[in-house]
Formats: structure tokens, sequence, C-alpha cells
């Protein structure tokens, strides 16, 4: 478990932070005007990816060659996965900096008002292709684990379970920060539906994927008990958070939906 | 290729006295946990009836031992992202270049025989050269010369199949077409009972 513990930050970070750039962009969809809320979203997927860096480090043997883990990009998916997630987080890290700094450009059909949003908006071209290239990162993590021989890791159980992590991570950190009220209430309320929905795919998606591939389900009954309960009683609360505008029960969904997630990503390098 | 060397190891007359692992752990001076090359005791069996209301256990059990097979296919060289893990074009022999390797533990995580095992002490993986430094002087392995049963030999694969026959193809491996081994072995007759279509 706890030479696991790098790569379990290294990975739900990494797709936390594609959850949330994705909603960022989602965001810029639905209130066009209103740059708050992807600024906030933009700050924690840095953060993350930033984290995400340091927890890698920490499962190398030799801290100084880290460098060296790019230099067989034709044959190694791990190499691949250092390269896309370097681009991931460049990419995050300037469509932070550029939003913070207010030099970055207006989505094209922002309305006349926009320019007097409290926060700059990033340009939602930018944040789309943050998103790809956050979406390429999460792939070559998981074809990383495929390739290999673990019979827990080498199953379509892997990208199904890594995307919809970012899917439920994404959700669990947007519940709350539209919940709590940063952008107009209509379109707040549109994107938190949109967000109990996504949260709701990406629960579906890994716990089907689970029921289908995941090994020894006997033998970790406890375990999965214990995930089904923390993913089922967070949707279910974030649902009726959503519902009933309670901002403590939404909150309180989204830990526990961050919690299923840890909880199943340290029993997949577990079973590994 | 000039030749692709490995080992050749006869299970019948294996008795699982794991002197060629001791062997192998001092030549290399490896700590705890650490075997480049590994002895497994494989049991199984299955029940009978007598024809008089009876069962009756059919039991067997055998020993293989396993080093690195320094595969056709090295899925450990392919995964490994530094370029530390290569295929000797000359001799086929996969081996690690230790000024190279980050300790990602890829290659433990893709060869299908366990052959790559990091070592904590020094932050890198290793695995078996079949005693590149040995070789080099004109010996032996160090497991080839301790094993008190010459159970195992070592050479070009080529030769080595064709004086012993001998197969992959055993229940107690994964499948040899995952990576396309450069071993043989000359079957336990229970092992050979065993093997795949």
């Amino acid at each position: 478990m706890r030479e696991d513990l790098p790569l379990v930050s290294f990975t739900l970070l990494v797709q936390l932070a594609l959850g949330a750039v994705a909603l960022a962009a989602m965001a810029t969809l639905r209130a066009p005007g209103a740059g708050g809320l992807p600024l906030q979203l933009l700050c924690v997927a840095s953060g993350a990816l930033v984290v995400a860096f340091g927890a890698s480090l920490m499962h190398l043997g030799v801290k100084a060659g880290a460098m060296r883990a790019l230099r067989n990009l034709r044959t190694s998916w791990l190499s691949r996965e250092v390269l896309f997630t370097g681009l991931f987080t460049a990419l995050t890290l300037g469509a932070t900096a550029a939003t913070v700094l207010g030099g970055d450009s207006r989505v094209p059909d922002a309305p006349a008002g926009a320019a007097t949003a409290p926060a700059a908006m990033p340009g939602a071209h930018l944040l789309w292709l943050v998103t790809l290239t956050g979406l390429a990162t999460v792939f070559t993590m998981s074809r990383l684990y495929q390739a290999t021989i673990r019979p827990a890791w080498s199953t379509l159980y892997t990208p199904v379970s890594f995307f919809a992590s970012a899917l439920t991570l994404g959700a669990a950190l947007g519940a709350p920060l539209v919940g709590a009220g940063s952008l107009p209430p209509e379109a707040g309320a549109l994107l938190l539906r949109d967000i109990v929905l996504t949260a709701a795919a990406g629960v579906t998606a890994s716990l089907a994927a689970a029921a289908l591939y995941a090994a020894d389900l006997n033998e970790h009954r406890l375990h999965m008990a214990a995930r089904l309960l923390l993913t089922l009683g967070g949707l279910g609360l974030l649902t009726v958070g959503w519902y009933a505008g309670l901002i403590p029960l939404t909150v309180t969904g989204a830990l526990l939906l961050a919690a299923g997630e840890l909880l199943s990503r340290i029993r997949f390098f577990a079973l590994g | 290729m000039a030749v692709q060397l490995g080992f050749h190891v006869d299970m019948t007359r294996c008795t699982g006295c794991r002197t060629c692992a001791i062997a192998c752990k001092d030549k290399h001076d490896l700590g705890p946990g650490q075997l480049f090359r590994r002895v497994t005791e494989v049991e199984g069996g299955s029940y009978g009836e007598t024809g008089a209301g009876a069962v009756v256990p059919h039991v067997f059990a055998y020993y293989i031992s396993i080093a690195c097979n320094h595969c056709e296919n090295p899925r450990c060289v392919a995964n490994c992202p530094s370029g530390a893990l290569s295929k000797n074009p000359a001799d086929g022999v996969v081996s690690i270049d230790p000024t190279v390797c980050i300790g990602c533990r890829y290659c433990a995580w893709s060869c299908p025989y366990g052959a790559p095992q990091y070592n904590p002490a020094l932050g890198i993986t290793q695995k078996c050269d079949l005693c590149a430094d040995l070789r080099a002087a004109g010996q032996e392995p160090a497991c080839v010369t301790a094993c008190p049963l010459r159970a195992i030999d070592w050479g070009s694969v080529e030769v080595l199949r064709e004086r012993y026959g001998g197969t992959m193809a055993l229940d107690c491996l994964p499948d040899p077409n995952l990576t396309r081994p450069n071993a043989c072995y000359t079957p336990h007759r229970d092992a050979a009972r065993r093997l795949r279509p």
C-alpha cells in the first residue's frame, strides 16, 4: 500500500485535473460571461498537476534520472505518458497564467457585459485544447497499465475506470464550486445538472467495468462493499443536494465520491 | 543475430534443492527477496473413484527452476521508458544498463516470468544477464556451475533444442507466444502430462 501511494496519488490527481479543465470548458459554454468558475477550476487543476508530478517522482528509484523517461517514445507507453503529462501540465499552467494575467482571448460570442466579469475568461478554444491534451494523457496512462502482464490491469477495466474517475472527480470538485454560486443562477443550475449527470455517468461506467473485469471479488468483498457505499451514497447526496439546493449535502456527496475513487484506486494497485 | 544464448533446464533431474538460486544470489550479491533465478514447487492433483464407493487422491508435485528467458520479443525492452533495457544483437542476451535505469519498475510489471527485479537499496531494477562477466572470462553462468544434478545447461538455444528437445509450453508457465522465450525445458513427467495442446 505504502509503495503504491505515489502512483495512487499521481493517477487520481491527473484525472482530477482532466475533470476540472473539462468542466471549465463546459462552464465557458454554459456561462460565457462568468470567468470566476473556470479560473477556480484551472487553479485546482494546476495545483493537482504540480503535486502529481512530485508524486510521480517519488515512485522513481533514481529521481535525478526522471528526464530519461522520455527516451523511448517509439515503443514505451510510459515515455508517452510522461510526454503528455508534461504537455498537459504546461498547457494548464499556461491557461491559468493567461487567465490570471487577463491577457487571454475571450470567447467569440461572449456578451458585451463580459468585460466587467470578476475574472478574465479563459479562451474556450484554449480550454478545449487543454482538455484534449488531458484526454490523451489519461489514454496513455491507461495504455501503460494495459501493456503490462498484470491480469488486473491488462483489461478494458483500466481505461474505463480511469476516464470514469476523471468524470467523477471533476464532478465532485465542480458541484460544490458551482453550488456556491459563482455563476449566474440560471447558468449555474444548468451546469450543476450537467455535473450531476456527469457524475452519474462516471459512476455507472466505473461500477459496470468493475463488475465485468475486477478480479477476486470474493477476496475483496469488504473493499468492494465500502467502495459501493461511498460511491452510490456520494452520488445520491450530490443528486439530492442539487435538487434541494443544499450546499452541505452537495459537499458531503462530493467528498464521498472522491473517497470512493480513492478506495477504488488503492484496490487497483493492490491487485496489480 | 550471430547466436541466441539461453538456458535449458531438465525438470526430470531437478530436486528443488535451490542451489542454483543461492549460487546466483551469492554471485550477484542480491538482497532479501531478490532472486534472478527462482525454484518453484508446482503441486496439484485430483480425486478418482476406487469403484468401491470411495475416492482416491491422484497428486503430483515437481520443481521448476526459472530465470530470464532472454525472449525474442521482450516486453521489458519495449516498455522500458529510459532505454536502459536492451537485447544484445550479438548474443540475444537481454540486460539492463544500471547507469541508465531510473527504477520505475515498468519492466518488472511487463515480464511474464518475473525476471527484472527492483533493488530498493540501489533504486534500480536488475536481472539475469547470463553472468556476462563469467562468460567473458570463459566460464559458465553461476547457476549452471552450481547445480549438483547437472540439470541446467546454457549455450546457443538452437543447439540446446537440438540436443535436449524440450519446450516452454508448460502449464506452469505463461503462454510462450506472449514473448517467445529463448529457453527450453525437458518436462517432468507430471508437467509433460499437463502440456498444452
